[in-house]
């Protein structure tokens, strides 16, 4: 395979990849506000009828308002790690494979990941209480939900983001070297 | 060499990788032990378990091993994971070295992500395989979480590709000229 073809594949790829992924942004971005607006304020009996949620409590419009906010930003958060990807993509596409701004676009990448994964966590501890905070007799008291999966998604995110930047900062010792010769 | 900064961030990283591993080992496998075969009545009581049932053994051992195929490949996948941050900690160039053990983890993300989802989604089956009434039937199990990991794993894998297939090509021209 000579480096001509090689490029063309890898942008052709890249095109297909991120076509895909805007698609899955656009129906990820509708699903979940749809859900949390379902949950919120669309379907009020959806919370009424949480197997949490006791009888007697009645949820307040300002806590529908504050919930859809917390879960709102969750979904931004993993929203913007997808932005990222297709950033990523849109580089490769244009053939900029070996370039200090692709390595920071991995890095970047990788941050956000992180930052998403950490407001999953922080929901999770928040979610219990939040839904119950109007329950007359038990409301759950905040605390951190142990979710693996959270975990091993920070712990590839935490990996794309240190590769990233060894990247990142092989090409810039790279250009210096070139330029000072 | 990479700079101080990156070997300081991975040294933490990797105590930090290696802290969870140890703990979502213990508790999952204890988890799973626990539940197939020292505790009998967490499956006989189970919310799903219909009627007075007696699990047989050969149904908690494959029980066992369903759950144990995505908790070693996690297990592997943390490993792999590990071992790239610890090539960056010891100041390793950006390498095909690099670039191999980065694909590695991609290929365990997506063997760690599939397992998972078919454990889960034969979970519900085997809990009731012994139920009279209300029996389950294996379903594919979606969770996004769980997908997310399948699909970084891809990209990851991809990337890596990507990367080593150019690097090797640059290496080839240089030699070349």
């Amino acid at each position: 395979m000579t480096p001509q073809v090689f490029k063309a594949r890898v942008q052709g790829f890249s095109a297909a990849l991120m076509c895909a992924t805007i698609l899955f942004l656009v129906y990820y971005m509708y699903s979940s506000f749809q859900r949390a607006y379902r949950f919120c304020f669309g379907e009020p009996e959806l919370w009424a009828d949480h197997w949490r949620v006791e009888d007697a409590a009645i949820i307040e419009n300002s806590s529908r308002v504050s919930y859809f906010l917390i879960w709102s930003v969750v979904i931004l958060l993993s929203a913007i790690a997808t932005v990222a990807a297709i950033h990523l993509l849109n580089r490769c596409r244009k053939g900029l494979i070996f370039d200090a701004g692709t390595a920071r676009s991995i890095q970047v990448l990788g941050g956000i990941l992180v930052v998403a994964m950490i407001g999953d966590q922080v929901f999770g501890a928040l979610e219990l209480y939040l839904v119950t905070q109007h329950n007359p007799v038990h409301v759950e008291l905040i605390r951190w939900q142990y979710d693996p999966t959270d975990f091993k998604t920070a712990a590839l995110a935490v990996v794309l983001f240190m590769f990233g930047w060894v990247m990142r900062d092989a090409i810039e010792v790279e250009q210096t070297n070139k330029g000072f010769v | 060499m990479p700079s101080t900064y990156i070997r300081r961030f991975s040294s933490a990283i990797l105590a930090a990788m290696g802290v969870f591993l140890i703990y979502y080992s213990y508790r999952a496998i204890g988890f799973l032990v626990e539940f197939s075969f020292l505790d009998h009545s967490l499956w006989e009581k189970h919310y799903l378990v219909r009627g007075d049932v007696v699990i047989p053994t050969w149904l908690r051992v494959s029980y066992f091993m369903a759950w144990m195929f995505p908790i070693s490949a996690t297990a592997i996948m943390l490993l792999v994971t590990m071992y790239l941050t610890n090539l960056i900690r010891s100041g390793g160039h950006f390498s095909i070295q690099m670039i191999r053990a980065l694909q590695r983890v991609g290929v365990f993300a997506v063997i760690a992500g599939a397992t998972l989802m078919g454990a889960t989604s034969v979970w519900a089956w085997m809990i009731t395989y012994q139920n009279t009434a209300e029996r389950r039937s294996p379903y594919l199990y979606y969770d996004s979480a769980q997908v997310g990991i399948i699909l970084l794993g891809v990209g990851i894998f991809m990337l890596g590709w990507v990367l080593k297939t150019a690097l090797l090509m640059r290496q080839e021209n240089e030699e070349f000229v």
